[in-house]
């Protein structure tokens, strides 16, 4: 152990003497450079792909316009494993023992890089990227400014998204998930925990949960579809007065709108299974609940903020 | 249309269209007509409907962990010799990242399962839905999920039905395939159980308390209403988050 630590040391010292390393030079590094601690900046090809993965601790990656990776990482007892290849690095973490430690990563991509992160109770904190995974269990999970598409998930942490610009993928199962500023399809997930949907611009949304309430917020696509069901949980829905076709069925919930619900043939008030149109109709939103309440509302009108 | 009975061209030709619940009444009523005087064609649709089914309980499967490119890389990567490497490498007891754990491997193969069963069952769907649906589905994996839950409904989808089983006499009852994955993937999350941190626990138990309740629920108000098409898309969508969430517990990384 105690010959393995000054073999870090020796190596760290190393890598901090030499903090600009050529591509030519630094091709690949393999995982027997064990160390507590890295402090490296290393070349990645456009497109490629940087894989982070830890169990405790923190995982904080942001992005710039250079072809490199810059990364810096501490373990309290565990074992860094650094790998880098011209299109891949990978960082991660094991232990010889049961207690390893907090491990935090403070890494920088190119902004056209590729992002995987795994953590289990980690947070994780990413701003930029091409297409961004953020796995956690218990880790609160934070994805920013990404170009392409975002995929987030955790079990009980929380679930941020902001400024996506090609779909976001976002599953919980007490996580409150919160996107706000997103282009592309959305599917989001959760059990337990609600859904916050704000500034959206997306012609496809999805969403589900059992208990959790829903909100969506965002524009509205004509030709978009709109899908929002839960059980238990309650679902609003701030939409612009945008054609809009809505089909919404609610069991012994209630249900409440802004606009009026003109009722069109095959509608089942009885049943609470409406069907309605704003402005001539058009994009179909459809929202379904057991026992939640239902509310649809203009922008800016809401009586049910939180 | 017509209320005469289906040829087999015509039962071919409209088969996906019923299995996708578009047809209206009278081709309903002229297909199942058909369906009750030859075996063929019997045989054929409660075969297919076995298969949606089957299919309806299996939704989006994506793999916490992509294990395959670091594999990859560890094998085709050059290795640099390092003095004292070889000496390291034997001493340690475990070289492998904590992710590639063989529970995780096992839980991975688990899905590989899974993945390749859903996969084999909607490419066999596919062959009997139109193109341009199966486009849109293909392009929209969501979107293929609700055409996957819309036929989870297919047993009961309509009012006018109150017997499914009188009309496919050989399908999978609903509840028996869900009944026989939520078993399966039980028994997978309880072993997995015992690797995770006992807050994640709590929090498991704690959640799927919850949907064993909107479970409940729907069922209740089933039975006081085991036509309505809606409380069963409801049950089935009570399902469908119980499955999602234990496949979700096989698959989550272990505390250490």
């Amino acid at each position: 152990m105690c010959a393995r630590f000054v073999s870090a040391l020796c190596l760290a010292a190393a890598m901090a003497a030499t903090p600009a390393l050529l591509p030519a030079q630094r091709q690949h590094r393999n995982d027997d450079d064990e160390t507590s601690r890295v402090d490296t900046t290393v070349a990645l090809s456009s497109g490629g792909v940087v894989e982070l993965s830890l169990i405790s601790g923190e995982i904080k990656v942001t992005s710039w316009n250079r072809d490199q990776v810059r990364i810096k990482a501490s373990s309290d007892g565990g074992i860094l494993q650094f790998d880098a290849t011209n299109s891949r690095v990978t960082l991660t973490v094991r232990s010889d023992h049961d207690d390893m430690g907090d491990t935090e990563y403070d890494v920088t991509i190119p902004a056209g890089a590729r992002l995987i992160t795994h953590s289990v109770s980690a947070d994780i904190t990413t701003d930029g990227g091409s297409d961004v995974e953020a796995h956690a269990v218990s880790g609160d999970v934070s994805v920013s400014n990404v170009t392409g598409r975002a995929t987030l998930e955790s079990v009980s942490g929380s679930l941020t998204a902001m400024h996506v610009g090609h779909g976001l993928r976002i599953n919980g199962v007490s996580s409150d998930i919160k996107a706000t500023d997103i282009t592309g399809d959305i599917n989001a997930q959760s059990t337990s925990g609600d859904i916050v949907l704000g500034g959206t611009h997306s012609s496809f949304v999805h969403t589900e949960t059992v208990s959790g309430d829903t909100r969506f917020g965002g524009t509205i696509d004509r030709a978009g579809r709109y899908d929002f069901h839960s059980h238990s949980g309650d679902i609003v829905l701030a939409v612009p007065a945008t054609g809009v076709t809505f089909d919404v069925s609610t069991f012994s919930g209630d249900v409440q709108s802004d606009y009026p619900m003109t009722l069109q043939p095959g509608s089942e008030v009885g049943q609470k299974h409406m069907e309605f149109s704003i402005n001539g109709g058009g994009a179909r939103v459809t929202a379904e609940t057991f026992s939640g309440g239902i509310t649809v509302e203009r922008p800016g009108h809401s009586s049910h903020e939180d | 249309m017509t209320n005469r009975p289906f040829s087999c061209e015509q039962f071919d030709a409209a088969l996906s269209d019923y299995l996708e619940n578009a047809l209206d009444p009278a081709e309903r009523t002229a297909l199942e007509s058909h369906a009750s005087t030859c075996d063929r064609c019997r045989a054929l649709l409660a075969e297919l409907s076995a298969i949606t089914t089957s299919a309806a309980a299996l939704s989006d499967l994506e793999p916490s962990h992509d294990l395959w490119p670091a594999i990859a890389q560890r094998i085709t990567a050059p290795v640099v010799a390092l003095p004292g490497a070889a000496a390291r490498r034997e001493s340690r007891p475990s070289a492998r990242p904590w992710y590639l754990a063989p529970a995780s491997l096992a839980a991975a193969a688990a899905v590989l399962i899974a993945v390749t069963a859903s996969v084999t069952t909607l490419a066999i769907r596919s062959a009997h839905t139109s193109a341009p649906v199966g486009v849109v589905a293909a392009n929209n994996p969501a979107s293929a999920t609700r055409r996957i839950d819309s036929q989870i409904d297919i047993p009961a989808p309509a009012p006018r039905v109150t017997n499914t089983s009188a009309t496919r006499p050989n399908a999978v009852p609903v509840q028996e395939v869900y009944a026989r994955e939520i078993a399966e993937l039980d028994s997978i999350a309880r072993d997995r159980r015992s690797h995770l941190d006992t807050s994640t626990v709590a929090v498991i138990e704690k959640n799927l308390h919850i949907i064993d309740q909107a479970i409940a629920q729907s069922r209740a108000a089933l039975s006081r209403d085991p036509n309505s098409g809606f409380l069963h898309h409801q049950l089935n969508d009570a399902l469908n988050q119980k499955i999602s969430l234990l496949r979700t517990v096989a698959l989550l990384p272990a505390r250490t």
